[in-house]
């Protein structure tokens, strides 16, 4: 696909409210969790990533709060213009996974409520679980790379409710204490808040950061559990880079799904290594940010442009003991030099939607 | 863009229905009845409740790739909806409310991409799963099954809409996909543009049925008498 250009990003997170304070929590390996107890059979306690901004977790509006506050942070950082969003070749278009499933109503109610919020003619609410965010991007990229938008703001949200957190924790996917991705010693994820919207142009200045490459594959292995043999994340991932006409000797910096489940990390390791991804850096930052569901993939993509940009790859937070059946290069804390400019995001869901966005360029 | 750009091979439809019992049935609509079984055998082991969203999706899916079957690892599922698994997420929520009790069966089932999932897996599909969810999710998930067979990550893409007939309980559900490819196939084509699409070429009663429900053009209820 041609490359499209990010020509601005927002962020939020269990670490920050802003990309810069996201990527400061996960350097200095900062901790945004906090202890709840669910109001559930069994009371069981877990662990979750919530933005204190966004009101207490029963409210029903902290979905549409945080997609709101993302882009009036492109706004205040001049990223966009109030008025370009009212254009017919300009589109909202937004990955979330389970929605406010407290609320009763269509997922796609928030999107929509954004979107008038903001005089956006056009909008698409994209849900394919954890990669929601991932799609999003890369169908919006596709789209403005072939000239069908001038523009599209593009990403995912998602926030973490009781009736979420008390079906995972029940489902066997959360971690009691911390969220370890590829750690030997892994035992689950954390969830968390979290959202990233990217604002794609067709045209920009030469070496601009940009959407360089898309893959999506189906899992074809039922609701929860990834093929044993890795296919959907190996398919994912080589279609990406196809897509980017890249090779794997060109990517300096992988940005893992490792949502810190035993299975999960087990596979997509393999399936790394299958690709040919020995030697160059992965990391997960789940570890920090915890896991943002429909927004992972698009929260990770604002870590691998700010990796471009910063030339240096975040670390796994929260490895001590790599998972020993693949070897594979893990950054560790204090991060590693990026030393080619393009990087590759991986995002899978329940499902078995898999996602590999492939971003390029920055300053050199 | 270019009116090649925009136009697809329209390569077979399908429709099921789940509890539907006004009218006549349909001709060519399969029927995806029994709650208590689940619609295909590649599915045992695999799951153990559908909700009536994943039960119809399927069925209309597997009809559809017995009419054009097409290269497993190429071939991508696209699913729009305005519902999405209802029932499954009313069910689960409720049972909180009320008892305390979380069920991860119904968890697991209340994703939107859970039906297009299940489809994959029934028939061993890796080309993509995506779901879409709104008023126009048909026409954006058409719009993208172009951009994915454009972009060559799929040759075909199976795009299907899936979603409440009309109210009741239990509900009614339908579920009604088109076959889309690159090639010339049948001589229908399907034209995409900014805003619409239309089928280029004679259509007949069925296909034209398939694809207003895909489309959200008229009432279920009314489509399906």
């Amino acid at each position: 696909m041609e490359q499209v250009a990010v020509t601005g990003y927002s962020a939020a997170s269990c670490l920050g409210g802003t990309p810069d304070s996201t990527w400061n929590g996960l350097a200095q390996e900062a901790w945004g969790f906090s202890e709840l107890e669910l109001a559930v059979q069994n009371r069981p306690r877990v662990k979750a990533g919530l933005i204190p901004e966004l009101g207490p977790l029963e409210s029903p509006d902290r979905l549409a709060s945080l997609g709101s506050r993302l882009i009036e942070q492109l706004l205040d950082r001049g990223a966009l213009d109030r008025s370009e969003v009212r254009s017919d070749r300009c589109a909202l278009v937004l990955g979330v996974s389970l929605g406010a499933l407290e609320a009763a109503e269509p997922i796609q109610d928030k999107i929509r409520r954004i979107a008038e919020r903001f005089g956006f003619r056009r909008w698409q609410c994209i849900s394919s679980a954890c990669a929601s965010g991932a799609d999003a991007i890369g169908l919006a990229a596709a789209a403005v790379g072939r000239g069908w938008l001038d523009m599209a703001l593009c990403g995912g949200i998602d926030t973490v409710d009781v009736s979420k957190l008390a079906g995972h924790q029940a489902a066997g996917t959360l971690s009691l204490t911390a969220c370890r991705p590829f750690d030997a010693a892994r035992d689950g994820t954390v969830l968390a808040d979290g959202g990233a919207i990217l604002v794609l142009r067709r045209s920009a200045s030469p070496g601009s950061p940009g959407v360089r490459g898309y893959g999506t594959s189906a899992d074809a292995s039922g609701l929860t559990a990834p093929a044993a043999d890795g296919r959907g994340a190996v398919l994912s991932m080589s279609r990406a880079l196809a897509s980017a006409s890249l090779g794997l000797d060109e990517i300096g910096y992988i940005n893992a799904h490792g949502s810190g489940t035993v299975l999960n990390d087990l596979v997509e390791a393999m399936a790394l290594a299958a690709v040919g991804a020995r030697g160059i850096p992965v990391s997960s930052t789940k570890g920090g940010t915890g896991h943002c569901l429909g927004a992972a993939g698009a929260l990770e993509a604002v870590l691998c442009l700010e990796a471009l940009e910063r030339r240096l790859c975040p670390p796994s937070v929260r490895l001590e003991q790599a998972l020993p059946e693949q070897d594979l290069s893990w950054v560790r804390a204090g991060g590693a030099p990026l030393l080619r400019p393009a990087a590759l995001s991986n995002s899978f869901g329940f499902g078995g939607s898999c996602t590999t966005l492939i971003f390029a360029g920055g300053e050199e | 863009v270019s009116r090649d750009e925009t136009s697809l091979a329209l390569l077979g439809h399908a429709v099921a229905t789940l509890g539907w019992t006004n009218g006549t049935r349909p001709a060519g609509v399969r029927l995806a009845e029994n709650d208590r079984h689940l619609p295909t055998p590649s599915l045992a082991g695999k799951v153990r409740w559908l909700s009536a969203a994943s039960r119809v999706g399927v069925a209309a899916f597997e009809a559809l790739h017995g009419s054009c079957g097409a290269d497993a690892e190429r071939t991508g599922i696209l699913v729009a909806t305005f519902a999405g698994p209802a029932d499954a997420r009313r069910r689960y929520v409720e049972q909180i409310r009320e008892s305390g009790r979380v069920s991860p069966i119904l968890f697991t089932a209340c994703g939107h991409n859970v039906a297009g999932g299940l489809a994959a897996t029934a028939l061993g599909l890796r080309g993509t799963n995506l779901c879409f969810a709104g008023e126009q999710a048909g026409l954006h998930a058409l719009e993208s099954a172009l951009l994915l067979i454009l972009e060559r990550q799929v040759d075909i893409a199976y795009v299907g809409r899936i979603d409440p007939i009309a109210a009741g309980d239990p509900e009614p559900w339908f579920g009604a996909a088109l076959a889309l490819g690159a090639g010339k196939g049948s001589g229908l084509r399907l034209s995409i543009r900014d805003g619409g699409a239309e089928i280029l070429g004679a259509s007949g009663g069925e296909l034209a049925r398939t694809f207003a429900l895909l489309l959200g053009r008229g009432t279920p209820g009314e489509l399906l008498c």
